[in-house]
């Protein structure tokens, strides 16, 4: 018999004057979400450890000479918190005063990643003009990676390491580091190479995907950035793998520009492979196949599907009567889901008689 | 001898708890400086992602990355070094560079080349010279780690064995339980002596009562904080008393291995300290406590807990978040207790003359002793064991002599940098302890007091102290990697905005984000200069805003 799942305990606390109910575990930024309480952050993202870093989501609790960081601190019974003093709103538009104050000035395209908007929407929210702490700038630019995928605008990164932790935490590569401290703080490579010439770096493009400031930029998307079109999300499933990755299609007017992972998709939670990250230019190539073709001596020609399964059926009809049951040999592809690879195993075991018959993933 | 091949240096170390500071140092010694091959070999052999090794590595300033690196001499430009001419030494020194203050303000100005530490203030009388002891003690009470510190011979196992040494570590394994020594230890109230003041018995408690094995004790002797020199003098002439004190914080906690995390700067310490490690060890003081050296790389936020515990673990050395603390997830996330080299070296005086005597030794309510390293514009610089309690004025005027001829005291720091300044009437009325000098918004800390007369620009001093915090910023968090940064930069010349008003709010407003946002002790503390500079000093302040209108 199954045991019954253990239900975590539920505490309660204290937070911006309301009563909470909580879990063991929860930390005070995931419960201030959770009520809707809209306490900034940079440095969070929700599928990696809580880091603490931009400080943006301090709260007070009452009993406590210092603010905290919410998003590190885990929520205790009875806490009484307080999410947005005047003290903590002062701190939180002075800080955001200080992360704009590093870099130039940019108008940075939506087209750049999913959360290249982040530092931009704070900006907005704390009515940070620019002008305040001007000083030396922080981020070198790498210009020289001429990589056809990442965009490294480092003039324009905060040191929040998103991109380091997500590389690492997500998606397991290594591929890129902090190096040196402080001011100088950078985001790099082994031995500040190029993203192509570091032996870990797959291009799945998580760093760009998670970016609040659109220092790393999607490089293919932002071809688009001249087109004057709304730009639109249309759900969709990657049609790469069997896997079943929930994508963004982004569009404008009627070109694909880009595409997105999907944060809410069960499959990846906002991960994707290089492929189904930036492979996408082959939809509208002008080369690509619309129709069937078939070939009349050494040229094809545009068929008719029904024309084209015709030939395709008469071709095994005359391998199998030449060369015998077991001349046919299929090969499923790995990008098909379960329910076609079933389906074409029968199609050679029943219609051909034969068991020959493998999958590419096994290759 | 031939010169051992990477693979050679990677099997010494791979099987060694902590390895990767002390190959890293096997290879830097080697070649003069860290090359790519090197570091991938050692990523590979040390199975950590070569991208992350190389972050690791560039975090660490005297770690170089090309030839001929570690021989090119690095000078101190401590606040100290600057006022004994360090700018001109720089330059009188063929490839040399600056280095944070390496801890010898009481005898300026060392070069650190290769792993010799220099002494002087000119490029022709540098010399290798044994770092100063503490003058006699000017006090009437009794010191307590300086005892018997200006015994010849103390530092050898028979020179301190001569002077009562081992016997607390004898008394506690043959005639206390472990409970009894925490009891022991937290009645003395003896209290982290690097300044953060936790009480060391209920540090030990903790650690005891923590599940989970191996249990570790650390000692932080990584004093990177400018204008303090005490744990290097401690270390110098009285490592047994170190040894002895981890000894019985293993006792104490269950603990089976222990590290001294040292400072690069002290290269000759580390010396000293591996032979009273392998004397002890050779003497079978130590069964069952596995004690090891690990040295540092140039770093000062490591001298920070959870750093230190990063930096001896290969990672990169940003501060943890906290909870949990380090008693229950340390070193390898097992309880680990880390105490300062001052904190440990009071242990076995404590066991031996008892817990009231270590008491007695504080002024009216405060326990025990501190030892100050005073330096700067000051007749008789060094490294005083205080009780505490006393007021700043005595050691300043009676048991250092007071200010060069002539000349007044215009302001001295605490806590090394990270207390900012005291000044004005306050530097009749400060006693040393916590109470005293947090009334006056800065702290006791490691016990640095650097002195300033009155020919001082406080401006500057200001700038060098931030200057300082900036470089040693380790970059995790906004408030203090930005506003150490622009702190720096408004106390330029010519810096920040030319609006006196302007200038003001700038500088309260980052201070008061970093004071209150910081992850870490670095960027809480760093504002308190400007905050004490616009205290003490407003007109200072105003002659250089007006100035760098010009």
């Amino acid at each position: 018999m199954n045991k019954p799942i253990e239900e975590p305990a539920v505490h309660t606390l204290t937070m911006d004057g309301q009563e909470v109910t909580f879990h063991d575990g929860e930390t005070l930024y995931e419960i201030s979400r959770r009520r809707g309480a809209e306490v900034p952050t940079l440095c969070y993202d929700d599928r990696l450890d809580p880091f603490g870093g931009c400080r943006l989501c301090v709260v007070q609790i009452e009993g406590m000479r210092n603010p905290v960081a919410s998003c590190t601190t885990m929520a205790t019974p009875d806490m009484v918190v307080h999410t947005r003093t005047d003290a903590i709103e002062r701190h939180r538009k002075t800080l955001v005063e200080m992360v704009v104050s590093e870099n130039p000035a940019a108008n940075i395209d939506t087209l750049r990643g999913s959360a290249s908007q982040e530092l931009t929407q704070l900006r907005t929210r704390y009515g940070v003009d620019g002008t305040r702490f001007a000083g030396k700038t922080s981020g070198t630019s790498k210009k020289d990676d001429t990589n056809p995928f990442i965009f490294r605008d480092y003039d324009q990164c905060i040191s929040c390491y998103r991109c380091v932790r997500v590389c690492a935490e997500q998606e397991g590569d290594y591929a890129i580091s902090v190096m040196n401290r402080g001011f100088a703080t950078q985001i790099t490579t082994e031995f500040d190479l190029r993203l192509e010439d570091s032996a870990a770096c797959t291009f799945c493009g998580q760093c760009v995907q998670t970016c609040p400031t659109g220092a790393l930029g999607d490089a293919k998307a932002m071809r688009a950035e001249t087109i004057d079109a709304p730009l639109k999300a249309t759900r969709s499933v990657c049609p790469y793998c069997g896997v079943g990755c929930s994508v963004d299609l982004m569009s404008k007017g009627d070109k694909l520009v880009g595409i997105r992972p999907a944060r809410d998709g069960g499959a990846n939670e906002g991960a994707l492979c290089v492929k189904g990250q930036f492979a996408f230019d082959f939809v509208q190539h002008p080369e690509r196949l619309r129709t069937p073709l078939v070939r009349d001596g050494d040229t094809l020609r545009e068929a008719t599907w029904d024309e084209a399964l015709d030939r395709a059926a008469a071709g095994f009809e005359k391998a199998r009567r030449e060369h015998g049951t077991h001349s046919t040999y299929a090969v499923a592809s790995g990008r098909a889901p379960h329910e076609s690879t079933y389906a074409l195993q029968k199609f050679i075991r029943a219609g051909f008689g034969t068991n020959w018959i493998d999958n590419c993933s096994r290759a | 001898m031939t010169t051992p091949t990477d693979d050679e240096l990677i099997e010494r170390w791979r099987g060694e708890p902590a390895p990767l500071l002390p190959l890293l140092h096997a290879l830097h010694d080697r070649d003069g400086y860290l090359s790519d091959d090197a570091l991938r070999h050692v990523a590979k052999g040390l199975r950590i992602p070569i991208a992350d090794l190389f972050g690791t590595v560039t975090f660490y300033h005297h770690f170089s990355r090309k030839p001929p690196g570690k021989s090119l001499p690095r000078v101190c430009d401590g606040p100290v070094c600057r006022m004994r001419g360090a700018d001109n030494l720089l330059h009188a020194l063929d490839g040399a560079t600056t280095m944070p203050c390496a801890g010898r303000c009481d005898a300026p100005i060392p070069v650190l080349r290769g792993d010799e530490v220099l002494i002087g203030t000119r490029a022709d009388n540098l010399a290798v010279t044994p770092s100063p002891l503490p003058p006699p003690h000017p006090g009437d009470g009794a010191e307590c780690v300086f005892g018997q510190i200006r015994t010849p011979g103390r530092a050898t196992l028979a020179g301190y064995r001569e002077t009562d040494g081992y016997v607390a570590l004898q008394r506690v394994r043959t005639q206390m339980s472990a409970a009894e020594v925490v009891a022991l230890v937290n009645e003395s109230g003896l209290a982290g002596r690097g300044g953060a003041g936790f009480p060391t018995g209920r540090k030990w408690q903790a650690v005891a009562d923590a599940p989970g094995t191996p249990k570790t004790i650390v000692c932080n002797a990584d004093e990177g904080e400018p204008g303090c020199f005490k744990d290097r003098v401690l270390m110098d002439y009285d490592p047994h008393a170190l040894v002895e004190g981890m000894a019985i914080a293993a006792y104490a906690t269950g603990a089976t291995r222990g590290f001294i995390y040292l400072r690069y700067e002290y290269p000759d310490t580390e010396r000293i300290l591996q032979a009273a490690i392998d004397e002890a060890n050779a003497a079978g003081l130590l069964e069952g406590f596995a004690l090891y050296v690990r040295r540092g790389a140039g770093a000062y936020v490591c001298g920070e807990e959870t750093s230190l515990l990063n930096s001896l673990e290969g990672k990169h050395p940003f501060p943890r978040n906290r909870p949990p603390y380090p008693v229950t997830h340390g070193f390898e996330d097992r309880p680990t207790a880390v105490n300062n080299v001052e904190t440990l070296c009071a242990v076995a005086p404590i066991v031996r003359h008892g817990a009231n005597w270590y008491r007695d030794l504080g002024l009216g309510e405060h326990a025990g002793t501190k030892v100050i390293s005073l330096s700067g514009d000051i007749a008789r610089p060094g490294n005083y064991e205080v009780p505490i309690g006393l007021p700043l004025s005595t050691l300043l005027h009676e048991w250092a002599g007071g200010p060069g001829q002539g000349r007044t005291v215009q302001a001295v720091t605490m806590a090394g940098l990270s207390g900012g300044f005291i000044a004005g009437d306050d530097l009749d009325q400060v006693t040393l302890d916590e109470p005293s000098l947090r009334s006056k918004q800065s702290f006791l800390g490691a016990g640095g007091i650097m002195v300033f007369d009155d020919t001082r620009d406080m401006v500057a001093v200001s700038r060098e102290a931030m200057e300082f915090f900036a470089h040693e910023s380790c970059g995790k968090c906004f408030p203090c990697r930005i506003g150490t940064q622009r702190l720096t930069e408004r106390l330029t010349p010519a810096g920040g905005p030319a609006d006196a008003a302007t200038w003001r709010a700038e500088v309260v407003d980052i201070g008061d984000a970093m004071k209150a946002t910081s992850a870490c002790g670095l960027g809480v503390a760093a504002p308190l200069i400007t905050d004490s500079l616009l205290r003490y000093f407003p007109d200072q302040v105003t002659r250089h805003i007006a100035g760098s209108e010009s």
